[in-house]
Parts: structure tokens; sequence; C-alpha cells
């Protein structure tokens, strides 16, 4: 039959992958993943790979991207290269003077032996995707694809379906983790791969994590991540990732993250360094008086491209959410931002800003942004903004009247406007870390 | 706090004013629409081969598109071929005076507020009246014609200068761009026409008022405005329509071109009916309106107070193609009851130092929504371009939404945009500063709401501001004026 079709469209071709991977895929976990993975990948074959026409995927070309044909990466390639470390071979260094909780994933696989999990408490939890379906079914249950809603998400239906590896952390409840989490997730397959990860991240309540996830590639393919966060009532979570290292590793990621009451978050997205990124970022407000920061910052030159969209779910009253985003643009890069607040009907006395800043330093570069506001309840505070510009002439000339050249000017402009973003960060190692990732730039 | 919500609560039970019927005889074309009813419409208004040509065209590339989903309003798909396309009320002599105009008609207008007899007087405004689809009455043509200044309907332009219409019309929005112009351009019945010559300053304000009369029948109006070289025009353009329980389809196409340091600015009050206050009947509203900067230092601005219609739907936009062109954007527009509104403006740099304003006021009350949706796009050699967006939104009642939908796409360096939007209520501070200084809070929330909008009012020319005022009051009854 296929052979009678004179072109198959990516979707159809997803769709015979999985006819493919299906038995595969169904002796690896149990059935009630196999369930999801079922319905995730009939919703896929009725939405398709969205196009352009898609008003979420206006500026970004997903179609173009998964056009690529790669293998998919199975489980079963659990052989791994210890020596040397390969972040050593490559020259990528892992956050310095960070004192940290290494978790480390190598080809999406969850990589025991290389992290340093045993300075957790006892009773927390941290394995891989598989693992945990295994052994932690009965909570698993609960927060795999129940967080993130695939229903109206092609994307997500797509990683539900075909998901074979990722993380499980699970932080009980009144525990405190002191030293920042660190995920290090290093991709070193010379062929292009498709990786499709979930990570499932659990705080419940009163708990307490801060966690960085970084990225160290020089091989091609596709990683399409998607993060499952949940925090409980008064559990507090900062949760920063940095996508640094990627070349030439394409990257769609997409977290959800739900918030009990009087819960705290803070995210900050770092994008530099990265040839094709797409992050979704979902909040979804689920009790009162929480809070809620986002930020992020992309830097983009050469021919990358970099889109952030965010969303900031407010379906209770008394919530508070901030969202900071800035970017600076150089040669024939684009960039897109989109950030959505949706406030429902019953959440009074929210208050939510969002605020995106841009440079464009070249003619060639682009920027697309669309901060939008929609909203039903009326005792709310709500606004945003949006500028885009270049550097003050003003303040340029400011500082070369005092005897400032103007490379190092326009350095010292620039990055006092990241400055807003980076002062943001209370861990001072990965401060620290990004400000000499931004000087090498 | 119980009296602000009776106040809303008197707003949200208001009825529409304006709603009666004048029972004037109409001369409609069958329901429904083909390429048959095209060439009726085009053989009705005696129509050279040309102007028929262009509306097959725009009729043939119609039937190839669908309808447009994207705007953020609910509404059942309009019943195309239930549409009346032309109905023109019995009034075929050519008209000198006042005297000789249908009383019935003269009554309208009286209701409504306006009679010709004072704007003639008082305010010295040429008014085109444009009546279910033709133009009854042209005043004050005769002065204007002394400067050079045509100001006619458009079947007329089509007659007497078409060269002029056949070099402009569709120059701004071509029949390919959406579903509504193209419908439009296929069956459009009437509008305006209005051309300004090189070096002349329009001494009065050019009016036109719609009025959507007849049951069942879609009004497609068409205006095209040139403003010359040099030269200054004031446009304005007010409807309200009589309560109907159907829903009536209005889409019409206004294109404006200005060229090399010429001023267009374009005022509108739009009073539709918008439903009753379960949310039934009211006028779908789809317009596409735009203008185009051609040469250096021109000026487009657009105003506009929208308050009737149960469906806006509504982008006033300019494009700056000329260097140092300017372009702004003026809005108050309040929804009720079910009314929903999604408008907005598109601002286009492609010259070099063009500057664009957009200041945007929402007021949602009922279970109304009410959405700003606006590009700002500066093109690569758009150089040193500046824009500014203010986008507020205020909400009356907790039922009501309110929305904002800015897109903007910078691909020059040297360009700055700014956007910033805001929405709230009225405070209760407010309320109380004002009732502890003697002021009712019907009289509180009135006062606030005109302050709210002042930035806008006050760009309308002085005979309009009133009716603006007005206009809203009806729109927000028991808490304004």
């Amino acid at each position: 039959m296929t052979t009678t079709l004179p072109t198959t469209t990516t979707t159809e071709r997803f769709l015979r992958e999985f006819e493919v991977l299906k038995f595969q895929l169904q002796e690896q976990n149990p059935d009630w993943v196999f369930k999801i993975r079922n319905e995730a990948i009939q919703n896929f074959k009725q939405l398709g790979i969205p196009t352009r026409k898609n008003e979420l995927w206006k500026y970004t070309s997903l179609e173009k991207i998964v056009a690529q044909e790669y293998s998919h990466n199975g489980v079963c390639n659990r052989t791994i290269q210890t020596h040397p470390l390969p972040w050593e071979r490559d020259g990528v260094r892992a956050i310095q003077y960070l004192e940290s909780i290494h978790i480390v994933t190598y080809n999406g696989n969850y990589v025991a032996s290389l992290s340093s999990t045993d300075q957790l408490p006892k009773s927390a939890i941290v394995c891989g995707f598989s693992k945990a379906c295994e052994n932690h079914a009965e909570l698993l249950q609960k927060y795999f694809s129940k967080i993130a809603s695939f229903e109206k998400d092609a994307v997500l239906a797509l990683n539900t379906a075909f998901v074979q590896n990722g993380l499980f952390i699970y932080i009980p409840k009144n525990v405190s983790i002191e030293k920042p989490i660190h995920i290090q997730n290093i991709v070193d397959n010379k062929e292009g791969v498709y990786y499709f990860q979930r990570n499932i991240v659990v705080l419940d309540a009163r708990a307490q994590a801060n966690i960085i996830e970084t990225y160290h590639s020089s091989s091609p393919g596709i990683w399409s991540e998607v993060n499952e966060i949940s925090v409980a009532q008064e559990a507090q979570l900062t949760y920063h990732k940095l996508q640094n290292d990627l070349p030439l590793l394409k990257q769609i990621t997409h977290t959800t993250i739900s918030q009990a009451q009087k819960s705290f978050v803070h995210t900050g997205t770092y994008t530099m360094n990265a040839q094709w990124v797409r992050n979704n970022l979902h909040f979804l407000l689920e009790g009162e008086h929480t809070e809620t920061h986002l930020n992020g910052l992309y830097l983009t030159k050469g021919n990358e491209f970099v889109d952030n969209h965010s969303l900031v779910d407010h379906k209770m009253p008394n919530c508070y959410s901030n969202e900071l985003y800035k970017g600076i643009m150089n040669d024939q890069s684009t960039a897109v931002f989109n950030g959505k607040v949706f406030v429902h009907k019953d959440a009074q006395k929210t208050n939510a800003y969002q605020s995106n800043k841009n440079i464009v330093l070249t003619d060639e570069a682009k920027i697309y942004t669309k901060p939008e506001l929609e909203i039903y309840a009326d005792d709310v505070k709500c606004s945003h903004g949006a500028t885009t510009g270049q550097l003050d002439q003003e303040a340029l000339f400011y500082l070369r009247a005092r005897g400032i050249s103007e490379e190092n000017a326009r350095a010292l402009l620039l990055k006092a406007f990241m400055g807003d973003v980076l002062n943001t960060i209370k861990l001072d190692a990965l401060k620290k870390h990004l400000e000499e990732l931004i000087n090498k730039l | 706090m119980t009296e602000t919500k009776d106040i809303i609560e008197e707003v949200t039970n208001s009825e529409y004013k304006y709603g009666f019927v004048t029972n004037i005889e109409s001369d409609n074309a069958p329901k429904g629409l083909s390429e048959d009813i095209v060439r009726f419409i085009s053989a009705k208004k005696n129509e050279p081969e040309w102007m028929l040509e262009y509306r097959l065209k725009a009729f043939r590339h119609w039937l190839k598109m669908t309808e447009p989903k994207w705007a953020h309003v609910n509404y059942p798909t309009p019943q195309f071929q239930d549409i009346i396309y032309y109905a023109a009320p019995k009034q075929k002599k050519e008209l000198q005076s006042l005297d000789e105009v249908d009383p019935e008609l003269l009554k309208t207008f009286e209701k409504l507020g306006i009679s010709l007899e004072e704007q003639k007087r008082l305010s010295g405004v040429a008014v085109d009246i444009v009546m279910d689809s033709v133009s009854v009455k042209t005043t004050f043509k005769e002065k204007l014609a002394e400067l050079g200044i045509i100001f006619c309907s458009f079947s007329e332009a089509v007659k007497e200068h078409p060269e002029l219409v056949k070099q402009y019309m569709g120059s701004v929005v071509p029949y390919t761009d959406n579903f509504y112009a193209a419908l439009n351009a296929a069956v459009f019945s009437d509008g305006s026409f209005c051309y300004i010559p090189k070096g002349v300053r329009c001494p009065m304000e050019l009016s036109t008022y719609f009025r959507i009369n007849e049951a069942n029948t879609g009004q497609f109006e068409r205006t095209l405005l040139i403003a010359d070289e040099g030269s200054y025009v004031s446009y304005l353009e007010g409807c309200t329509a009589p309560m109907r329980d159907e829903n009536q389809l209005h889409a019409a196409v206004v294109e404006l071109v200005a060229h090399k340091n010429a001023e267009i600015k374009y005022s509108t009050v739009q009073n539709w009916y918008p439903g009753d206050k379960n949310g039934k009947g009211g006028i779908y509203n789809f317009v596409t309106k735009r203008g185009i900067c051609l040469a250096e230092y021109s000026k487009i601005s657009w105003t506009q107070v929208e308050t009737g219609s149960a469906i806006t739907w509504k982008y006033p936009s300019v494009i700056l193609k000329g260097h140092h062109s300017v372009g702004e954007f003026y809005s108050v527009a309040v929804t009720n009851n079910f009314q929903q509104a999604d408008t907005g403006t598109k601002m286009i740099h492609l010259g070099k130092n063009t500057r664009s304003t957009i200041i945007s006021k929402g007021i949602s009350a009922g279970k109304s929504n009410n959405s700003y949706r606006g590009l700002v796009k500066i093109n690569k050699k758009a150089e040193n371009s500046r824009n500014f967006s203010q986008c507020d939104s205020l909400l009356l009642g907790d039922k009501c939404g309110a929305h904002t939908f800015p897109y903007i796409e910078v691909e020059n360096k040297s360009a700055i945009v700014e956007h910033e939007a805001t929405t709230s209520k009225v405070s209760e501070d407010q309320i109380f500063y004002c009732n502890q200084r003697g002021i009712g809070t019907e009289e509180a929330v009135a006062l606030i709401v005109n302050g709210y909008c002042k930035e806008v009012l006050k760009q309308l020319p002085m005979e309009f501001a009133v009716e603006a005022q007005k206009l809203l009051a009806v729109s927000l009854e028991g808490s304004v004026g």
C-alpha cells in the first residue's frame, strides 16, 4: 500500500514508525504505559504535525525540522563509554564551583554510575523513566501524561507515543534539598537520532529543591523533551535550563508546571549557542496564593533560531506571576517570543506581569514578539510590555566620552541589559557560569 | 459596592434606543449570491463593462476562499445564500435641496438627533447619506467642486471619474486580500468617493452617515479616499441601525491613499444594533480598512469609537511606504451584553524614519468579550522607524473578558518599538474618592470612563465628539452621561 502513495507526509511517516516500533515499546513498559501511548498516537494522527497556519507555530517551521529522517533512540542502547568522560573529552566543563548533586544522562539514558544521588535523602527517588514505570508505577500513574495533556498538542502526543527515556525525580514531604540538583544531558552519537525524553519531577508538600539542567552535544539529531512538574502545596522549586552547547542538536521542549496553593516556582531558561530551539513553558496555577517567576534570556547569532512560548494559566484567585524575557539577536538569527497570561473567570485578585525586551544588532536579525493577555475576571491587575530597539546612542556616547572604547562600551551596555535577568539567579556559581559564557560569545 | 453592582446591572439591561424601521419601499435583488446577482447589481447601477469585469473576477476568487476563523469571536456562519445583496430606496431623481428628500427619511435622521438642516447650518458638514446602499443626498457638493474636490457616491465616481477609480480601487485592499474584501469587491452596493487635489486643504469635515435599514440586506459599502500631494482632509463616518432579530452582515471596504505631504484623518463612530440583552440579533461588522502613505511626509490617522454591532472584526491599518510618513490609530471599543469585538490595527513600516502610534482603549461590560489584536511590522529597510503602542482594558463586571494579542515583528536594528498593555477595573478607591466629594456613584463611573477614553475622544473633530459621547452613554447607559 505504501508504494502507491506518491509522497508520504511527516505525519504519516511517524505513524508508520510507530507501527514498526509498537511491539518493542509494548515489551518495554507495563500495559498502562502502552495504553497511554496508543491514545497519544491516535490523537497525533488526528492533529498531525502543526503547520505554520497553526497560530502557535506561525513563525516556526516545525514541518521542515521533523522532515529530516532519523532513527529512533532505543532503550537497549545502554553501552556507555565512560573513559574519558564525554564532557572532558569535548572540553565541555561542568559548572565551575557549583557544589551539586549530579545526575547524568547519556544519549537520553540515566547513568547511575556517573550520578551522585547517594547524597540525596533515602526517601527521595531518582531513576530512569522505564525503571520508574516498573518500580514506582503507582506514583507515576498519577503524573505521567496527567500534568501535560496531549489532547490538543501534536508535539506532546508524539512525545508521549514514542517516549523511551527520561528521569523521574520525587522529593517527599517536608524534605529540603540544600544542594542544587544538576542534570547533565550528554548526547554523543555521531548519527542523527530522535530522542524522546520525559522528565517527571514531583515535589510533595513543603519540599524544596533547586534543579539545573544543562546539555552537551556535538551530535546531530532532534531532542524532544517533555517535563511534567508537580509542585505541591507550600513547596518551593527553582528550575534553570541552560541550552548552551547545542551546535547541531535541535531541541523541542515542553514543560508544564502545576502549582498547588502557596507554592513558589522560579524558572530560568537561558539559550545561547543553540542551533534551533523551541521551548514551551506552561504554568497551571491550581491553588490560591501561588507565586511564579519566569525568566528567560536568549542570545542568538549566525543562523540560530530560538522560539520561546509561555503560558501562565491563572485558574485560581490571589496568585502572582511575573515574567521577564530578554533577548539579543545578532547576525542573521531569528528569535520568537510568545507569552500568554490567561486569567479565568474566578481568578479574582490576580496579579500578572509580563515583559519582553529585545535588542536587534543587525538588519538581518529578526524578532517576532507577541505578548498576550486573555482575561475573564474583573478584579485583576495585569499588564504587559514589549520593547524592541537598539543600544542607546546617548549612553554609548556617555561611555565613549569617558575614554571607553566603542567595543567595550557596547559590551558594557549589553551586559547591563542582561543584568536584569541574571540578577534574579540566586545560585552564584550558575550566575558566574552564565556570565562567563556570555563573555565568550 | 451594591450601588456599583446596580449600575452595572443597569448598564447590562439597557435597551438599544435607536431601534426602529423606516417604511420606504425597496428595490431588492432576489436572495442569494451567484454570477447572475453580481451582473444584476452591476446592471442596476448602470456600470461600465470594466467594473462588471472587476466584480466578476472578485466573485470567482471569493468562491475559492474560506471564511476566516482566527478571530477571538464566536458566531454562527452567515448563510451567504440567504442574504439580499442589493436594496435601493426608490428615489431615483436628482435632488437639489432638502425639500425634495423623502420626509420619512428626514424623520429617521431627526430621531437620531442629527437633522441635516442643523448639521448644514451649524457645523458646515457636507453629508453624503448612505441609506440602504444608495446615496440619497449629497450636500455642499457645489461648494467643494469650486476647490476641485470630488466628493460623491461611489457609483457616480465610477461613471464620472473612471480613470481615478480604475487607478486606485483595489490598490490598497485588493480583492484577493481576504474573504470579506473579496465578497465586498464582488457585490458592493455603493459608498463614498473622495478626491482632494494637489495642495488643497478641505475646508470642512466630510461626513457619511451609514444606516442599515432593510431587513435581511447585507450592506457592502466601499469607500475610496485619495489625498493628492500636499492636501488635507478630515473624514467622518458614523452609523446607527434599527432593531432586528436576524443577524445582518456588514462587510465594508475602506481604502485611503495619501500622496506626498498629504494628510488624511478618518474618524468613525459605529453604533449599529448590538443585539438585545440575550445576545439575539445584532449586526456582524466585518470591515477591511486600510490606508497607504505612498510618499514622503504623508500621514494617515484613524480614530474610532466602536460601541455597536454584535460582532466587530475590524483592523484599520496603515502601510507606511513613504519615508518620514506617519500612521496613527486611536480607538475606543465598548462591548456590552453578548457583544464581541476583535479589533485593532496593523502598522506596516516600509519606509525610512516612519512613525506610528497606537492608543487603544477597551471597555467590556455584561457578558461581552473585547479583544485588541494588532500588528506592528518593521521591515528590513525601515530604518529609524518608531512605534509606540498602548492598549488598556477596563472591565465592568465579572462575566466579561478583555484580551490583548499584539504581534510585533522587527527586522531592522535601528527600529524602536514599544508596547504596553494594562487590564484593570474601575477601582473602588476612585469611586470612594468621588463619593466623598459628593459625586454620586453613577456620575463617578461616568467621570472615570470619560477620563479613561479622553485620550482618544480628544482626537475626534468637535462635531463628532459630542455624538461619540452620546453613543458611549447609550452603550453604557446608567453609568455614563
